[in-house]
Parts: structure tokens; C-alpha cells; sequence
């Protein structure tokens, strides 16, 4: 029961790097860890969904493999010998039963990243190699999902990802799970203190000498290096790179004034909210 | 009085009560090595034994599992599977879990050795396509077939040893699924005009091989395994694996590994085929990246390297 350490967030958010951190976090080594043998998996792989419903999921429609997933991470909960973290894109959702997806009873918490909207879709056109326009569309699309759409193989399952503002607002607020959140730029500009906070979250135990070495093993320029020699599984097929530049207020470089300005609003109460923008409507970062 | 199906598959007989258009028909027989029959399921399994997953349980020689608003499923001592129909089921779905759960956890009731895997006929012997799901082994397998190949088994083998030590791998049923994309992608139109969507709702397609020059049912000793892996690197590789490395990654390929564990005498048996292939026939590594140009590209390769084999003999 309640073994699951939900990592989740909108995507191109910091989910992988946090990963990578809490990796690095768990490793008695003090070699930083390999960026293509991360434990923390994603929780809708399809290999490991279809160890436990005992078929091939690529014969269910997306719609029945939403309705069996709860059960899934009830299951993984309950067989778990001890906490263990599993990346989800998914926003916090509903089935038509009213059945919470998340299951309360499976989860022991969430660290709930973010990232400034800005820079999320201008890494999130890269990483699709899509106009930012299209990106932007995606960010402000209550409906929006990733992953595999049952017309081809994908070895991800669907994610309902809705609009980034009520993707947000769906975990920040759900009413059954405790929640952390991170943003993006405090792993950032004060990783020392953000990791702090996240690895006390999770109950990890560990030392300031650890944690350091930690933060040191998982810095961007580490994986991008890593990335460069070795190549990294998660990748999309064509785009560049993954660990591109990682930056705070990349955008700057990257968006039009009219792209910005159809971010803010589209997306200014959740922004505001988390501080990206101030009550003046000034941004941040 | 009940009307009875009998067909061949993976060297069994069986009898079915539903029609399975899939399956190779056979002549009328009096005790079928399988029997399917609709009927009642129990609601779940008893005793100590019983691993409960996700709508489906597991117990040595039964299998329970229920498909929402399809049908459960009561495949029992390797020899009867028992299906109680949803009234809104359609029959394309209620076969397709079929033949896949249902008949399988029969394979295994029996004790036999299966991999994931497809494969093709080569000079009257088995050449075996073996990788996770989406890697390509049904894609690999239809393109062989277009080359004049002929189909032993889509996604399942099952392998054995014969009396004289021979491994030998019998075939399933000349029966491929594939998806649409990838049949649009990497198949003539042959096969794409006889494709029938697996399920009302799904964009899988299921390709009945129904000429004899595209399928083969003979059991035929094994010739040589390809492990197929998506890999990281944007470059090609296909390298030949020593005895030892390749029965390491067999392993990983087993069907229900994970099930296998709990039984030590089934997974030393298990353990001790992959030991042999690996011993025995050549077993190489194809890695390439994800994606249906590289796919492609090993495909060339493959049959490339296939003609040449087959020049050498």
C-alpha cells in the first residue's frame, strides 16, 4: 500500500533530470549514474503493463488500458517491497466512473515539477521537431495528449496531458494525494536547497557530502557529455539532442513578442500563481 | 447438439466450439489434444497457490483472465479452455484474446518452451526472429514472406529438444499481426488487401496466410536465431554473439520469465534450452535504432545475408 513516489509533470519539465538526480541520490558509487540504465521508469511503458494484465496491450484500446491502470499501479504498489518512484506525464484525471487514475491508496506522495511555460515550448518543439506554434497549441489544448494513439506501436501508452495551465491545477489541487512541488528554475538557480527539500520529501536518506555529489553527478553539462559519447534511449528519433541547453529564459532568444504574449495569456493565472509572472504582469524569469 | 471447429496449432489438436478462421483446419477427431468449449468460468481461483494480477489469476495448470465487456477466459491442465461470452462481445475481439492468453497459458500448463519470437522457413529449417514487442519480428517475418520465405510461427515459438537431441521448433499458425502504418510501410499490397482489423476499434491488423507457399506446419530443426534490439546508436550493427553472451540474452525472451521462477524444475528446463541454442546454432545481435527507415535498412541487410547462407550451403 501507498509505495508509490509519484514523479510527475508536464513534459520537458525536469522530470528526467530530477530522475537522474534521484539515481544518482540512491548510488553508493560516486560515478555519476548512466543515463541509459535509470531504475525510475516511466509508469506507461507497455512492457511492464503487460507482465501484469497477462496480454499484449497493443491489442486494447487506449480507452480499456486507461481503465486498467489504476488497478496496474495498485498492483505494483502492493507487491513493492519498499518506496519507489515511477515518472508520469499523465495529468491527475478522472475515469468515466468517477475512479480517480491515480490511485490514493497506491501513492505515497508526488513531486510535482515545473517549468515556465515559455521555456517548456520552446524545448517542447525541439524535442518534437515542430514549429513553436504547434507547441504552443499543445500548451493551451485542454485536450492534448501524448504517447501512443493505438494507430501504431509505441511503446509508451497514451497520456492525457490537457492544457499545461490545467495540467497544473490538476495535480497542484487534486484532493487525495500530498503534493511537492518544484519548479524547474529553483533546481536550477538554488539546487543545494530545491534537491534538499525534494530528497527529504521522499524519505531518502542521505548526507550533505552525498547529496552534493549527487547534484554534482546529475549537472546538465554531465549529461549532456554523457548524451554525446553514448547517445541516450529516450531521445525522440531525429531530433538533436535531448539534454540541449537546459537554460532559464532560453526563450528569450527563441519567441516572438506575439508568441509570448499569447502564452501569457493563455496560461496568466497558473503563471502567476507559481511565479513566473508578477501581479503586474511582469515576467519572471 | 453442439457443432465442433477441429484445427492444427503449434503441433496440437484441437477442437472449438468457435469458429477460428486463424487456425489451419483439420479432419474431424475423437480426442483432441485441446478442447474449447463456451460455458462458465469460475469467478476466480482457490487454494495457495494462486497469483492474483490485474484480472487475472494464475495457478499451477489454470488461467483465469477477464477481458471487460469481451469475455473470461478458463484455460485449465493444459488441455480445455473455457470461454463465457459477454453479451456485447464481438467475436473478433473474444478470439483474438483467445488465441493469444488463453491458448498460450495452455502452452505453458504443458510445460513447453516459448519464446518471443517469430519465424521463417530456410532450406527446410527454422530461422528465428526473437526481440520484445514493437521491435520488429512480425515486420521482419512479413517482409521474408514477400521474399518467398514461408511463415513458421508471428510472435510466439515454441522450441524443443527431439529424441536424437535436435532442437526443433513447431510451428503456430500462419497467422501475422501487424500495424497498419507498418503494413502500409513495408508491404506489398498482397498482403495489406487481405489485412482485417484485429479488433472494431484497433488499427492492428491480423493477415491470414492462406496460400501454401507462404506458410510451412512441418516441425523443422532450428537453424539460426537473430536477437533483434532497438538500440541508442543511429547506426546499424548485426554481430555474431558468443555461446555465452547469447544465452544471457535468450533469457530475457523467455515467455513469462517472471512466472517461471517460482517453479525451479520448469526454469532449469527453460534455462537449459536457451544454454542449448546458444551452444548449438549460430546466434547474432541485429541492434539499430527505432524507426522504419533503420528497420528497413536491416531488413536489406537480413535477407542480404540470408541469400548468402543459403548460396554457401
Amino acid at each position: 500500500m501507498n509505495k508509490i513516489v509519484w514523479l510527475s509533470s508536464y513534459p520537458k519539465s525536469g522530470n528526467t533530470w530530477c530522475r537522474i538526480f534521484l539515481e544518482n541520490l540512491q548510488r553508493r558509487e560516486s560515478t555519476p549514474a548512466n543515463i541509459n540504465e535509470l531504475s525510475i521508469r516511466p509508469e506507461s511503458r507497455r512492457s511492464h503493463i503487460d507482465d501484469v494484465i497477462e496480454m499484449d496491450s497493443t491489442e486494447l484500446t487506449i480507452d480499456e488500458i486507461d481503465d486498467l491502470m489504476p488497478e496496474v499501479y495498485q498492483y505494483w504498489s502492493n507487491n513493492a517491497k519498499e518506496l519507489f518512484f515511477l515518472k508520469i506525464h499523465h495529468a491527475y484525471t478522472y475515469l468515466q466512473n468517477g475512479q480517480s487514475f491515480i490511485p490514493t491508496k497506491a501513492s505515497y506522495g508526488a513531486v510535482y515539477l515545473v517549468r515556465n511555460p515559455l521555456d517548456v515550448v520552446v524545448s517542447l518543439s525541439h524535442h518534437n521537431r515542430e514549429n513553436v506554434s504547434d507547441s504552443l497549441k499543445k500548451l493551451s489544448d485542454n485536450q492534448h495528449c501524448s504517447g501512443n494513439l493505438d494507430d501504431k506501436f509505441g511503446y509508451l501508452t497514451r497520456q492525457k496531458l490537457l492544457s499545461w495551465s490545467d495540467h497544473i491545477l490538476s495535480w497542484l489541487d487534486n484532493p487525495d494525494i500530498r503534493v511537492l512541488m518544484i519548479r524547474y528554475e529553483d533546481m536550477k538557480l538554488n539546487p543545494i536547497i530545491t534537491f534538499r527539500k525534494l530528497a527529504k520529501f521522499t524519505d531518502l536518506y542521505f548526507s550533505e557530502a552525498h547529496l552534493e555529489r549527487a547534484i554534482r553527478n546529475s549537472s546538465f553539462d554531465q549529461l549532456r557529455d554523457q548524451e554525446q559519447k553514448r547517445g541516450f534511449r529516450e531521445k525522440r528519433p531525429g531530433s538533436m539532442s535531448f539534454f540541449r541547453k537546459g537554460e532559464v529564459g532560453g526563450w528569450r532568444d527563441q519567441l516572438s513578442p506575439q508568441q509570448v504574449n499569447q502564452i501569457i495569456e493563455d496560461h496568466s493565472d497558473v503563471m502567476t500563481r507559481l511565479g513566473y509572472l508578477t501581479p503586474d504582469r511582469r515576467l519572471v524569469y | 447438439m453442439k457443432h465442433y471447429y477441429f484445427y492444427h496449432a503449434f503441433g496440437l489438436s484441437l477442437s472449438s466450439e468457435i469458429l477460428l478462421k486463424e487456425l489451419v483446419s483439420t479432419e474431424d477427431m475423437t480426442t483432441p489434444d485441446i478442447k474449447i468449449t463456451y460455458g462458465k468460468v469460475p469467478k476466480e481461483l482457490d487454494g495457495n497457490n494462486v497469483i492474483t494480477k490485474v484480472r487475472n489469476q494464475i495457478a499451477p495448470n489454470q488461467f483465469l483472465l477477464h477481458v471487460d465487456k469481451i469475455a473470461r477466459y478458463y484455460a485449465c491442465n493444459g488441455n480445455r479452455i473455457v470461454v463465457e461470452k459477454h453479451p456485447e462481445a464481438d467475436l473478433s475481439s473474444l478470439v483474438l484474446f483467445l488465441l493469444g492468453p488463453a491458448l498460450t497459458a495452455i502452452l505453458c500448463q504443458r510445460g513447453y518452451f516459448l519464446l518471443y519470437a517469430s519465424a521463417i522457413e530456410q532450406d527446410g529449417k527454422a530461422i528465428v526472429f526473437v526481440g520484445s514487442s514493437g521491435v520488429g519480428k512480425s515486420t521482419t517475418a512479413t517482409a521474408l514472406v514477400d521474399q518467398g520465405y514461408k511463415l513458421l510461427s508471428d510472435n510466439i515459438c515454441l522450441l524443443s529438444v527431439d529424441k536424437s537431441g535436435e532442437l526443433i521448433l513447431t510451428p503456430s499458425h500462419p497467422f501475422i499481426k501487424l500495424w497498419k502504418d507498418t503494413l502500409e510501410a513495408f508491404h506489398t499490397h498482397r498482403f495489406l488487401d487481405g489485412a482485417i482489423p484485429l479488433r472494431p476499434d484497433l488499427k492492428k491488423y491480423g493477415v491470414i496466410l492462406s496460400e501454401p507457399s507462404h506458410y510451412s506446419q512441418q516441425s523443422l530443426p532450428l537453424k539460426k536465431v537473430y536477437i533483434l534490439q532497438n538500440k541508442i546508436p543511429e547506426l546499424f550493427k548485426i554481430e555474431s554473439l558468443n555461446p555465452t553472451l547469447a544465452a544471457d540474452l535468450l533469457v530475457n525472451y523467455i515467455y513469462h520469465y517472471s512466472s517461471l521462477k517460482s517453479d525451479s524444475k520448469e526454469l532449469e528446463y527453460h534455462l537449459d534450452i536457451c544454454t542449448m541454442i546458444a551452444n548449438r546454432v549460430p546466434v547474432s545481435l541485429i541492434e539499430r535504432f527505432e524507426g522504419d527507415k533503420p528497420l528497413k535498412e536491416s531488413i536489406t541487410l537480413l535477407i542480404n545475408e540470408l541469400v548468402h547462407d543459403s548460396n554457401c550451403l
